[in-house]
């Protein structure tokens, strides 16, 4: 038992990190550089979130951290700022995990769009109060939006792609049925 | 219930919350570090994107020329229509071929008639766009350019045509080139028949607009925008693009440079406007003995004269 619940954690742990990895890739490829374009949803905010909601367990806050500071790194934003907050993000949705687990989607997705907000405007605050140079706050307001409309069909891409849902009440503590 | 409280339990738990408090700790500290110290870190970040670029050149060439497919497959739609927009430009390129031949002549005959000294010709090295910044709030690519090809943080990037960005982080096989368009980026221009300085701000938009510019009236919008040189960091007389005036009645500069579809890029080599800090010497013949040595002579006639 104990070792199916391990190995159930690498696999999701895995299982996010390349899905991370991938969007990285996706965001660097030099297709669409036309400066002035809307900014577009931050896939791997509301991907993070969504499976916080479903599996706390295979996400640790190492591996949180790590990833979005790489991301941080490799996308030319300041470094670790983005990853701080999203780490404290994905830990207030961890607390509140028992809550989250039997509300209906729409709330589920109302919560997560302000929390998605929350770590968009703190970052803005931060690049304000240490004088960088901050994106509007039109595009950072508009690129949240988007997020968090993109978020439902990310829910629906992570549960049919690759089976992530909530783990049942019947099947026991921390792991879950894997599909 | 008793397993919910057991989560709750178990996520409260104190080493656990220490732990997290720390790891947010370390990373709110690197930005610290950053916006302290950045060269420091941007020096760690360019040696990762050193480390993940091969992976990432050979990963994605596939995927960038489907995509370049697909660009060239939309363009076959609307064949007939380029065909006739190109003869009709065309046409005019002869006429302006023409003058320019002629000014061309003109020019040379000018030049050689004043005996003129032109700067040596800037050499380049090319280089291959391999990623873009990623964020809709950077706007930076990436080159397959680094240390081993003797780039320095500065040097001006140009497509075929105009100027594109500067040389900001180098790794040893890769470097960033920050777009004009980038909010960061602040070049120092003139403006062609006035000679006004300015300084070209990006803001993200696809047009750059001019910041601290004097006589905004001699200024009008069709007006020629090349880099000043400035400040001895960049290379003089590179062509940026023109002057619009934007709905807001700011002026801005539509760039000659293809911003939105970059494959290659030249890096210029540029080494510095070489700066003149003597004072100049007074210029005297080598045969001049005159009264030069005046001073020891007098101070040795007063110690004389003293002893005495």
């Amino acid at each position: 038992m104990a070792d199916r619940r391990v190995a159930e954690r690498f696999t999701g742990a895995f299982l996010f990190g390349a899905l991370c990895a991938v969007l990285i890739f996706g965001r660097l490829l030099p297709l669409a550089q036309d400066p002035g374009r809307l900014p577009g949803p931050d896939l791997m905010l509301a991907m993070v979130f969504c499976w916080m909601v479903r599996r706390p367990d295979q996400l640790s806050p190492l591996l949180i951290g790590v990833v979005f500071f790489i991301a941080d790194l490799l996308l030319m934003r300041p470094p670790g700022l983005m990853a701080g907050f999203v780490v404290l993000a994905t830990e207030f949705l961890r607390s509140r995990r028992a809550a989250l687990a039997d509300i209906p989607f729409v709330a589920e997705w109302g919560i997560v769009s302000l929390t998605i907000f929350v770590v968009l405007l703190a970052q803005q605050t931060a690049t304000v109060i240490f004088a960088l140079t901050p994106p509007s706050l039109g595009s950072v307001l508009f690129s949240g939006l988007m997020t968090s409309l993109t978020y439902p069909l990310i829910t629906g891409v992570l549960r049919i792609g690759f089976g992530l849902r909530r783990a049942g009440p019947a099947e026991g503590p921390d792991y879950g049925g894997w599909g | 219930m008793a397993r919910n409280a057991g989560q709750d339990d178990f996520s409260l738990r104190p080493l656990r919350r220490l732990l997290v408090v720390c790891l947010v700790s370390v990373l709110f500290l690197t930005f610290l570090v950053w916006r302290i110290d950045s060269p420091r870190v941007e020096r760690f970040r360019a040696a990762v994107v050193d480390a993940v670029m091969p992976a990432f050149a050979t990963l994605g060439r596939p995927i960038t020329s489907l995509a370049g497919m697909a660009d060239d497959f939309q363009s076959y739609r609307r064949i007939y229509e380029q065909n006739q927009e190109l003869r009709r430009e065309l046409q005019q390129m002869k006429a302006w071929r023409e003058a320019a031949l002629q000014l061309e002549q003109e020019n040379a005959k000018l030049l050689d008639l004043n005996n003129v000294r032109l700067d040596p010709k800037l050499t380049f090295v090319t280089g291959v766009v391999q990623a873009d910044s990623g964020s809709p709030f950077r706007r930076s690519v990436i080159l397959n350019l680094g240390h081993r090809d003797g780039i320095q943080d500065g040097w001006a990037a140009m497509d075929g045509i105009g100027l594109v960005g500067r040389i900001s982080g180098v790794g040893a096989q890769t470097s960033r080139v920050i777009l004009l368009t980038d909010s960061n980026s602040r070049i120092p221009v003139t403006i062609q028949p006035s000679g006004l300085r300015a300084m070209m701000t990006g803001d993200n938009s696809p047009a750059p607009y001019l910041d601290f510019l004097e006589e905004s009236d001699n200024v009008r919008p069709g007006d020629r925008v090349v880099s000043s040189g400035d400040g001895g960091v960049f290379p003089a007389d590179l062509l940026i693009g023109q002057v619009t005036q934007s709905r807001d009645g700011r002026l801005r500069i539509r760039l000659a440079a293809d911003v939105g579809h970059l494959d290659f890029l030249r890096v210029l080599r540029s080494r510095g406007n070489e700066s003149i800090d003597d004072p100049g010497a007074l210029v005297v013949p080598d045969s001049f003995i005159g009264p030069m040595p005046p001073p020891p002579l007098v101070q040795a006639q007063t110690q004389e004269a003293e002893d005495g």
